[in-house]
C-alpha cells in the first residue's frame, strides 16, 4: 500500500486557491526557502521512502508553495518523514526540507489530532520526562548494574571533567541499559572524571520537537538548562545523536552553551589509553545515525572506534556516510511505527537490516539509542533473526577491553 | 617533382625523432630525390637552426622547403618563410610518438611521408591574391537592438555604416517591450528600462552612421569587399556600396493560429506575451474584454507536448519572458495572484538567480505541467486546468487573464508569410541558407557568426533565439566580423576557417564541360555562371575548402598550392611493396578535425598501424573521386576517408563537405565493382577532434577489415 489511496487518474482536479496567510505562517516558522523549490525531484529520489510510492517530500514543498493548508496537513507523508535530511543535503536550491516539514507539523499539532502513538509519547514526555512512560525516579537505576561506580553530580558536589547526559533510551530501555553499563565500564577503564545527572536529568526532546511539539521541547530545554546551571563540568558527553544535536545547536538559544560531544567523539580521542584485544566477531558493518553524520558532520569518530578493535574488518554498506540510510526512528518515527506501517510496504529498519546482512558482516554496529531496538525488531519481522547481531559500538569496546563480560564468550588470545 | 623547382629538405632529430627513425638514412633518401638542392639535419630546427633554413633560401634561391619535424599544427611562425612554399612532414606526432621505434615498418612510414612531402613541393606556385575589393563600409539591415549595436561598433571602427530599417522608426522589437529583465541578475533585483531612445540616439548621432527608415533591400550583388545593395523607399530607389552586410532583422511572434487550443482568438481575455508588454506599459494591467484590472493572471509557457510549433522558439528567452511578466503583474498590484504553468524552465547562468527571485515573490505560483484546457467560466472568469507532472493530477484555477508565452520566430523563417529576403543575386538563390527552424545557418560551436554567405553576418533574434542584452552583444560581434572580412578582402585573404589563405580556385576552362556541379556544390555560393555556362569565381566569397575541386568530374579546378595533381603525386610517392605481408592503406584526413585528432593520438602516445599513410586534405569534400580510384588502381589495399560528422548535426567546417563526399564515394564503389574489387576497400570514417582515444580502434578496425579482404590484386600492374 502506498500513500496514494486511489489511482491518481481517479482524483478530482485539485482546486488551486492559495492561502497566503498559511504560507506566511510556514515562512515564520521555517523561513521561505521552500518557495525556491523548482520540482527537480532530487529529494524524492534520495528519500528513503522513495521506493514506496510516496511523493515525499516534493509534493509537500509544492503544497507549501501553493499555500494549500488542507492538502499539506492532511498528507500522511507529513508523519512518515523522519527528517533524516538526505533530501536537504542534495537539494540544488538548498531548501530546508526537514525544517519545512517540522513547521507544517507545528501548525498541525496546534490544530489537529496527531497519530495516537505519537500523542502518547508526547504525554509521557510531558508527565514523566521521558517518552517511554517510565518513572522519573528510576532514571539512574541502570547504574547499579554496571559493575563500576557511576558518580552522580548531586552527590559528588564538585566540578567534573565529563557530565554524561544519559538520555532516555539508555536510562530505561533494556538494550539501552546494557549499552549504558558498558559505557560506565569503559569510562572507568579510562579513569575518566565523570558523573551523571541522575534523576535530575530530563528528556532533551529533540525528536518531539521535530515531530511538531516545539512547546514540549522548550519546556524540557528550560528545565535542563536550569539543572545544568547548578553544576560545574568540563563538557557534556551524550550517547544520543538527537540530544547531541539539540544540546550543541539549539540549547545556546535557550541560555545553555556547552562543549558537547557524542560519546564516539569523546572515546575516539582516547583510544590510545584503552588496551584492546580481539573479540569473536570478525567483520562489522556500521550504520551512520542521521543526526550524528548528515546533520552534524561526524562520520569518522565511530569508524575510528571500530577500527581500533584488533582484528575487526569494517565493511561499509552501499548507503553510508553522507548517503547513510535512515533507521526510521528520527523525527518522531520512533513513536509512530503503526501509522507508518499503515502507509508503507516496508519499514526503513527492515530495508536497512537486509542491506546490512548483504554485506556478510557478523555485526551491525550502531551508536544511536533508537537503533538497537529498531534493528533487532526488524530482523525478527523480516525473518532474519540471527543472521546478524546488532551491537552498540560501546558494547563491542567493552567486550574488547576487559575480561569477557559473559561466561563462554571468551575473548580470542591477543 | 618538376625540374624547375629548387627544394631544401630539413630533417630534425629532436623530440624523439632521432631515437625513433634513422634520420641520416632519411637524409640520403632526400638527396637521391630529384629537385632537392640542399639537405640538412639538426638537433632542433625550431631553435637557432631555423636561421640555417632562412639563409639557404637566400643563398641557394630555394622556392620550396620541406621541414621534416613536428606537426604542421605547431611552430607555424618559426617555419614560415614568406612566399616560399613550406611543406611539413610530420615525423614527430605521426611517427616517433605513435609507432614503435627503430622498426622496419616505422622507418618505411617515415620514408614514405618524406617522399610525399617532397612530391607536394612540385605543385606549389605562389598565389596571386585578389585585392580589388575593399570598400570600408557596412550595410546593417534592421535597426533593432542588434542592428543598432552593430552600427555603432562598425562606425567606431571607422567604417561608414548605412542602417536600413523597414519601419518608419528605429528600435525594432524593442519598441514593443515594456521592460527587460536584469542583464546582470542577482537574488534581489528589478526590471530594467530598455532605454530605447538612448540606443537609437547613440547610433543616429554617430557621424559614421546613416539611418534609412521605411526602406527595404531589393537586391544585393557582389562579394565581400564590394557589395551593392539596391534600396527602395517612398522617395525612390537608390544604391549603396558596402564591403559587408550585417543581417539583424529580428523575429516575429509565432502566428496565433497555433494557439487556438488555448482560446487565443476566441476568448477575448486570452492574449499573447507580446500583447502583455503593451498592457504592462499602461501601468495597471486591465483585461481586454471589460477593462477590469486583472488580479488573477495565468501565464502559460506553451511548451507542452502539443506545442510542436512553438517549441523550437521557446527556451531561455520564453522562460525569462514568462518570469518577467509575472513580475509585471506583481509589481502593478501586490495582492495579485499569478499562476505560471510551464514544462521546462530554462534559465541558464545568472538567469537562474532571476528565476529564484521570481519564485520568492508573494502571490506568484508555479505549476509544472501542461495545460489541458482554458474555458470561459462564470462571472467572466477563465478556468484553466493543467496536468501537474509532479502530482500526476489535474489542478484547476480561475483567472481574469491568460497570457500565452509565444515563441519568437526569426524573420528569415520560411513559415512566415513574408520572410525577410536580401534578394541575393546569387546563382544558388536569393535567400540566406537556413537551419531547420528557420534561423540563419551558422554553427554555434565552430563558427558562431559565419553564415553560408561570406561577408554577410547574422545577429540578434534572426541569428538565434536571444534576449535584448544578448542581441546587442551579438550585433557588436557581427560588426567586428563584418569589419574583419573587408580588411581581409583588401589583401585577398580568406576568412574563417582558412584565415589568411591567399590562393583561390583556378579553372582550366578549355576542358570544362559546363556541367555546373561546382557551382551547385559550393557551400558558400562563391561560383556564378557566365554566358557559356562556365564557372566564374567571386574570390572573396570563397572559403578555400576545395569542395569545387573535389566535385569537378574532369578535374579542371585547382588552387595554386592545392590540386588533384598534387594529392595524386603525394599518393604516388608512397612505395607499394610487392611483398604481400606489407599492406598499404591510404588515409585521406580532413585537416580541420581528423588530422589534429591523429596528432592527438601521438601526443597521448597511442599507437596505430604503421602501414597507414596519412595524407591531409582541406576538407573531405575536396577529395576528387579520381584520387580514390587512382589509389586503388595503383595498388593501395584500402583507402579511408577520415572526416567530420555529416547530417543534421554536422560538424564539417565547410558545412557540406563530408556529406558530399559520401555521395561521391557511392560512385567510387560502383567503379570498384566494375574492377571486380571489394567496395569495402574504401570507407568514409567519421571522427571529431576530441576522438583521439577512440581513433586507434577505428583505424585498426578498418585496417583489419582491409587485411581480411587480402592484398589488392591490382598491385604491381
Amino acid at each position: 500500500m502506498t500513500t496514494t489511496e486511489k489511482p491518481p487518474e481517479a482524483l478530482a482536479p485539485l482546486s488551486l486557491q492559495p492561502d497566503r496567510a498559511f504560507t506566511d505562517r510556514l515562512t515564520e516558522l521555517a523561513g521561505d526557502s521552500f518557495s525556491s523549490c523548482y520540482q527537480c525531484g532530487t529529494c524524492s529520489v534520495v528519500c528513503p521512502f522513495s521506493a514506496q510510492g510516496t511523493h515525499l517530500p516534493r509534493q509537500e514543498m509544492l503544497f507549501a508553495q501553493w499555500g494549500l493548508e488542507n492538502e499539506l496537513l492532511s498528507s500522511p507523508n507529513l508523519w512518515i518523514c523522519t527528517t533524516c535530511g538526505n533530501c536537504a543535503r542534495l537539494c540544488p536550491r538548498e531548501v530546508d526540507i526537514p525544517g519545512t516539514i517540522r513547521a507544517a507539523r507545528d501548525l498541525y499539532v496546534a490544530a489537529r489530532d496527531i497519530p495516537r502513538e505519537l500523542s502518547t509519547a508526547f504525554e509521557s514526555t510531558s508527565r514523566h520526562g521521558n517518552p517511554l512512560g517510565q518513572s522519573a525516579r528510576k532514571r539512574a537505576a541502570w547504574a547499579s548494574g554496571a559493575g563500576v561506580d557511576v558518580p552522580v553530580m548531586a552527590k559528588l558536589g564538585r566540578r567534573v571533567e565529563v557530565l554524561f547526559f544519559t538520555e532516555c533510551y539508555w536510562s530505561y530501555h533494556p538494550r539501552g541499559i546494557e549499552a549504558a553499563q558498558a559505557m560506565a565500564r569503559v569510562m572507568a577503564a579510562l579513569g575518566t572524571d565523570w558523573a551523571i545527572l541522575g534523576t535530575e536529568e530530563q528528556c532533551v526532546a529533540d525528536s518531539q520537537r521535530l515531530a511538531g511539539e516545539t512547546g514540549l521541547f522548550e519546556e524540557a530545554a528550560a528545565h535542563n538548562v536550569e539543572t545544568l546551571r547548578k553544576y560545574e563540568f568540563g563538557r557534556i558527553v551524550t550517547p544520543d545523536p538527537h540530544a547531541y544535536n539539540a544540546l550543541r545547536n539549539l540549547y545556546p538559544h535557550y541560555g545553555g552553551t556547552y562543549e558537547v560531544q557524542h560519546y564516539t567523539q569523546f572515546l575516539a580521542e582516547r583510544m590510545d589509553d584503552l588496551e584492546l584485544h580481539a573479540i569473536p566477531q570478525r567483520s562489522v558493518t556500521f550504520h551512520d545515525p542521521c543526526y550524528l553524520g548528515r546533520h552534524n558532520g561526524e562520520f569518522e569518530a565511530p569508524r575510528r572506534l571500530l577500527e581500533a578493535i584488533p582484528g575487526v574488518d569494517l565493511i561499509e554498506m552501499g548507503h553510508c556516510r553522507e548517503d547513510g540510510y535512515c533507521c526510521g526512528g528520527g523525527g518522531g518515527g520512533m513513536w509512530n511505527s503503526s501509522f507508518v506501517a499503515d502507509h508503507v510496504d516496508e519499514r526503513l529498519a527492515e530495508v536497512r537490516v537486509k542491506e546490512a546482512i548483504g554485506t556478510g558482516a557478523d555485526v551491525l554496529a550502531v551508536c544511536c539509542p533508537f537503533e538497537v531496538s529498531l534493528f533487532e525488531d526488524a530482523l525478527k519481522s523480516t525473518g532474519n533473526d540471527g543472521k546478524i547481531v546488532v551491537r552498540d559500538i560501546v558494547e563491542l569496546l567493552d567486550e574488547s577491553h576487559g575480561p569477557a563480560p559473559v561466561a563462554g564468550g571468551a575473548s580470542a588470545p591477543g | 617533382m618538376s625540374a624547375e623547382k629548387r627544394a631544401g629538405v630539413y630533417l630534425c632529430h629532436g623530440c624523439g625523432i632521432g631515437d625513433s627513425v634513422d634520420v641520416d638514412a632519411l637524409a640520403a633518401t632526400a638527396r637521391s630525390t630529384g629537385g632537392v638542392t640542399v639537405t640538412r639535419t639538426s638537433r632542433a630546427f625550431c631553435l637557432e637552426d631555423a636561421e640555417l633554413i632562412a639563409s639557404d633560401i637566400e643563398a641557394q634561391a630555394l622556392d620550396a622547403v620541406v621541414v621534416a619535424a613536428c606537426s604542421p599544427r605547431v611552430n607555424r611562425q618559426v617555419f614560415g618563410f614568406g612566399a616560399v612554399k613550406v611543406e611539413r612532414v610530420n615525423l614527430r606526432e605521426q611517427v616517433a610518438w605513435s609507432h614503435p621505434p627503430r622498426e622496419e615498418a616505422t622507418e618505411e612510414l617515415a620514408a614514405d611521408l618524406l617522399r610525399m612531402g617532397i612530391a607536394a613541393c612540385g605543385y606549389a606556385s605562389a598565389p596571386t591574391p585578389h585585392t580589388q575589393a575593399h570598400q570600408r563600409s557596412v550595410v546593417v539591415v534592421g535597426a533593432g537592438p542588434a542592428g543598432l549595436e552593430a552600427a555603432v561598433a562598425a562606425a567606431d571602427a571607422g567604417y561608414a555604416v548605412t542602417v536600413v530599417e523597414r519601419e518608419p522608426e528605429a528600435g525594432g522589437f524593442l519598441r514593443r517591450i515594456h521592460r527587460c529583465w536584469p542583464s546582470r541578475p542577482n537574488v534581489d533585483t528589478s526590471l530594467e528600462n530598455p532605454h530605447l531612445d538612448e540606443l537609437v540616439e547613440r547610433a543616429v548621432s554617430h557621424p559614421n552612421v546613416t539611418l534609412r527608415t521605411s526602406t527595404t533591400v531589393e537586391a544585393l550583388v557582389g562579394e565581400p569587399g564590394h557589395f551593392v545593395a539596391s534600396l527602395q523607399s517612398a522617395s525612390g530607389a537608390t544604391e549603396v556600396v558596402a564591403g559587408s552586410v550585417v543581417l539583424a532583422t529580428g523575429s516575429e511572434p509565432l502566428a496565433s493560429e497555433h494557439f487556438a487550443a488555448y482560446g487565443l482568438g476566441t476568448l477575448p481575455d486570452v492574449i499573447t506575451s507580446s500583447e502583455m508588454e503593451e498592457l504592462a506599459r499602461q501601468g495597471e494591467i486591465r483585461r481586454p474584454s471589460d477593462g477590469r484590472v486583472a488580479s488573477r493572471v495565468a501565464i502559460l509557457a506553451c511548451d507542452g507536448p502539443s506545442d510542436d510549433a512553438n517549441l523550437p522558439y521557446t527556451g531561455t528567452v520564453a522562460s525569462m519572458v514568462a518570469l518577467k511578466q509575472a513580475v509585471y503583474v506583481h509589481d502593478s498590484q501586490p495582492d495579485a495572484e499569478v499562476f505560471l504553468v510551464y514544462e521546462d524552465m530554462q534559465t541558464p547562468g545568472f538567469d537562474e538567480l532571476y528565476y529564484r527571485f521570481v519564485q520568492r515573490q508573494r502571490g506568484v505560483y508555479l505549476v509544472r505541467g501542461h495545460v489541458s484546457s482554458v474555458d470561459q467560466g462564470e462571472d467572466g472568469h477563465l478556468g484553466v486546468v493543467a496536468r501537474d507532472s509532479v502530482l500526476a493530477r489535474d489542478v484547476r484555477f480561475d483567472v481574469d487573464l491568460v497570457v500565452l508565452d509565444i515563441g519568437m520566430v526569426p524573420t528569415s523563417a520560411p513559415s512566415l508569410s513574408e520572410p525577410v529576403n536580401l534578394h541575393l543575386k546569387y546563382l544558388q538563390g536569393e535567400a540566406m541558407p537556413l537551419e531547420r527552424s528557420g534561423f540563419v545557418d551558422s554553427n554555434f560551436l565552430c563558427f558562431p557568426f559565419e553564415t553560408r554567405r561570406t561577408g554577410i553576418y547574422a545577429a540578434g533574434a534572426v541569428h538565434r533565439s536571444q534576449d535584448v542584452a544578448a542581441s546587442r552583444r551579438d550585433g557588436a560581434a557581427a560588426a567586428l566580423k563584418a569589419v574583419q572580412v573587408v580588411e581581409k578582402a583588401s589583401t585577398g585573404e580568406a576568412v574563417h576557417p582558412r584565415v589568411g589563405e591567399l590562393g583561390y580556385p583556378q579553372f582550366f576552362m578549355q576542358k570544362c564541360t559546363a556541367c555546373g556541379r561546382c557551382t551547385q556544390e559550393c557551400p558558400f555560393g562563391a561560383l556564378e555562371l557566365d554566358e557559356a555556362r562556365h564557372p566564374v569565381i567571386n574570390p572573396n566569397r570563397c572559403r578555400r575548402c576545395g569542395i569545387c575541386m573535389g566535385a569537378c568530374p574532369v578535374q579542371v579546378i585547382s588552387f595554386p598550392d592545392y590540386s588533384v595533381e598534387m594529392v595524386s603525386a603525394m599518393q604516388k610517392a608512397v612505395e607499394l611493396p610487392e611483398d604481400d605481408s606489407k599492406p598499404r592503406v591510404l588515409v585521406l584526413a580532413c585537416e580541420n578535425d581528423a588530422y589534429p585528432a591523429i596528432d592527438m593520438m601521438g601526443i597521448n602516445r597511442l599507437q596505430y598501424p604503421a602501414h597507414l599513410r596519412v595524407l591531409p586534405v582541406r576538407c573531405l569534400g575536396s577529395v576528387n573521386a579520381i584520387t580514390v580510384t587512382d589509389a586503388i588502381q595503383r595498388g593501395f589495399d584500402g583507402v579511408a576517408l577520415l572526416g567530420c560528422r555529416s547530417g543534421e548535426d554536422y560538424q564539417c567546417h565547410f558545412i557540406q563537405g563530408s556529406e558530399l563526399l559520401g555521395t561521391r564515394m557511392d560512385n567510387v564503389r560502383e567503379t570498384l565493382g566494375r574492377l571486380a574489387l571489394e567496395e569495402d576497400r574504401v570507407q568514409v570514417l567519421e571522427t571529431s577532434i576530441a576522438d583521439a582515444r577512440r581513433l586507434p580502434d577505428l583505424l585498426a578496425g578498418f585496417a583489419a577489415g582491409v587485411a581480411e579482404l587480402g592484398p589488392n590484386p591490382m598491385k604491381g600492374f
